[in-house]
């Protein structure tokens, strides 16, 4: 592959790679806060 | 709305973003893509791709969500009731039959396309697909002796399963009929099941699954070397991608690809094919969300799951690995011949050199299978939700009535020759574009872009630039609006001069009456659906 191919290869998985890292990793880290949050609650719960 | 005030949820997020990344996730992406791609220009093409991603595919994924999140707050799960709630205008309803005419018309040919990738997959397990002669290939072998000697007995072995031609009439084996059943038995299963006990699941065992198979078939492709000739291997398909050619070939004369519309239209027609954009089916999943769920994210994510398999797993497969074997020459005549020749024709081929090449080879026809179960379930809920959320049927009631009249109206696409064309041209070509045009307008221009923006914005955790909105409702409708007057002009305006209209067949098959059943078939559907709308709709005015 020439450099053109590799350059254009690079470009668009770095793109496509990076929006679907950011999107989970703010898919993963909301739901890990909401069952926190929902664990919290219920711990809250039990003790009184 | 006559359905249950009490629509289902969505149980979790991740569950509703693999469920809509399965909506997404086709056949498109691993058979359409890297064909589309090398046809026109390879990375030359990934201009007009990721220019029609950002302006076109984006500002109206996002759109799609909120209408439908819209809708489903207001009891309607379905366009003509979300078109109704937006406008207050007597014929936004029967506007909206468009969007519950594609899904209903693509799930009954997707459904058996779809069927064929587990049929194949039974015969690989089983080894039963033809044999390769493992001495016919050698170096410096021509396009059209690997087609001849290699490819042919595949090729062949297709016709005869997706059914020989006679007269106006299909062929079809008994094994194909089955197997196609079977796949229908088990969407009208799964859809009866409800959205979070039939396609959640679904989406929850199916899409990690597809991921974990596209990601083991990519290494094979990519540690097998120089299997037949150190002058090329599966880096050569790669190339043959990625490398962008500013000059290609178009009815025998050289152009400039970013000036040529042909690319532009291809771009964001696989755009519209592969996100599932104007098929009605993200509204439909997006009206089970609750009011607060975050759109803007999820959709964010579903889009880039869907692009993570186009462009990275789709583009490393077919391609490098018919590449690896036939070299760069066969490649690019194999990509030329369409998506089912470089599935279904040559990656069995392909696969049939390797040691455990069948288990290989079920390993790919399950990914598809896989890809197309999660797609024809997103697009039967859509007539599924109209019927209970605006007829009032239960589910159960609801996915029996859409099974029988998916299994009766898929015998034209079994039986009859062109059957299937002619519907993909009208409900997946033609359709998807004019939907999203009326969307656009109605969401930005009619609704209000101020008041979209806002709805768009509740419940989101990031905030979407304000060049979307700049976006959505000035240049959308402007690229869309010039997709429609260019198929219009193609496929219309130049026949009539042309005064091939009523002889040849839009759809890309030859006219004869099968062709004009089927287009006879696609109007009183449509005329049906109308004229249910009316009857759901006539009891509310009343009352109203």
């Amino acid at each position: 592959m020439n450099w053109q191919g590799w350059i254009f290869m690079i470009i668009a998985w770095s793109l496509v790679g990076c929006l679907f890292f950011y999107a989970f990793y703010h898919i993963f880290s909301g739901e890990r806060v909401r069952h926190k949050r929902t664990q919290d609650k219920r711990e809250k719960g039990s003790k009184r | 709305m006559k359905g249950n005030n009490k629509r289902e949820r969505w149980k979790t997020k991740i569950g509703l973003v693999l469920a809509m990344s399965g909506n997404a996730i086709g056949l498109g992406n691993f058979l359409r893509f890297p064909g589309k791609a090398a046809e026109n220009g390879g990375g030359a093409f990934m201009i007009p791709y990721f220019i029609a991603f950002i302006l076109m595919a984006i500002p109206l994924m996002w759109l799609e969500w909120t209408q439908g999140r819209f809708g489903g707050m207001r009891g309607h799960g379905t366009t003509p009731g979300m078109f109704q709630a937006m406008w207050k205008s007597r014929i936004a309803k029967y506007i909206g039959v468009i969007g519950i005419f594609i899904p209903t018309v693509v799930v009954v040919y997707y459904t058996y396309i779809g069927s064929w990738t587990l049929g194949y997959g039974i015969y690989s397990l089983l080894d039963l697909l033809p044999k390769v002669d493992q001495t016919a290939l050698h170096n410096g072998m021509s396009p059209q002796e690997i087609s001849a000697l290699i490819l042919k007995p595949f090729d062949d072995f297709r016709s005869g399963y997706t059914g020989i031609v006679s007269g106006e009439f299909l062929k079809v084996q008994v094994f194909t009929y089955f197997v196609f059943i079977a796949v229908l038995i088990l969407s009208v299963w799964l859809l009866a099941r409800g959205i979070s006990r039939g396609i959640e699941i679904l989406a929850k065992i199916a899409m990690p699954m597809l991921f974990v198979i596209a990601v083991i078939l990519v290494i094979r492709v990519f540690t097998l070397g120089h299997p037949v000739s150190g002058d090329y291997g599966p880096l050569d398909g790669l190339a043959f991608l990625w490398e962008p050619k500013w000059f290609i070939e178009r009815n025998g004369q050289q152009v400039f690809v970013l000036l040529d519309p042909k690319t532009w239209l291809e771009a964001a027609g696989q755009m519209f094919f592969t996100l599932s954009l104007g098929f009605g089916a993200i509204q439909c999943y997006a009206s089970y969300l609750y009011q607060d769920e975050d759109v803007v994210l999820t959709g964010m994510a579903t889009t880039s799951a869907n692009e993570f398999a186009e462009v990275i797993l789709g583009g490393s497969l077919a391609i490098p690995a018919a590449a690896a074997f036939f070299g760069i020459a066969s490649a690019q005549v194999i990509a030329s011949q369409g998506s089912f020749y470089l599935g279904f024709t040559s990656i069995p081929a392909v696969f049939g050199f390797l040691p455990a090449g069948h288990f290989l080879g079920a390993l790919w026809f399950f990914l598809l299978f896989l890809a197309a179960l999660t797609s024809i379930v997103a697009m039967a809920q859509p007539m599924i939700a109209f019927l209970e959320d605006e007829i009032g049927f239960t589910r159960r009631q609801a996915a029996i009535v859409l099974g029988i009249f998916w299994f009766l109206s898929s015998h034209i696409c079994i039986y009859l020759r062109g059957g299937w064309q002619v519907m993909d041209f009208w409900a997946g070509t033609f359709g998807p574009p004019l939907l999203a045009f009326i969307e656009v307008i109605l969401m930005m221009w009619i609704f209000g872009g101020d008041k979209i923006w806002k709805e768009l914005h509740r419940g989101a955790t990031l905030k979407v630039p304000r060049f979307f909105y700049y976006t959505a409702k000035y240049i959308t409708p402007v690229f869309l609006g010039i997709i429609l007057l260019t198929w219009f002009y193609q496929n219309i305006a130049m026949p009539i001069v042309r005064g091939s209209f009523l002889n040849v067949a839009l759809e890309g098959v030859e006219m004869g009456w099968a062709v004009w059943t089927t287009r006879l078939f696609l109007f009183f559907l449509f005329c049906g659906l109308c004229v249910l709308v009316y009857l759901a709709w006539r009891g509310r005015e009343v009352t109203e």
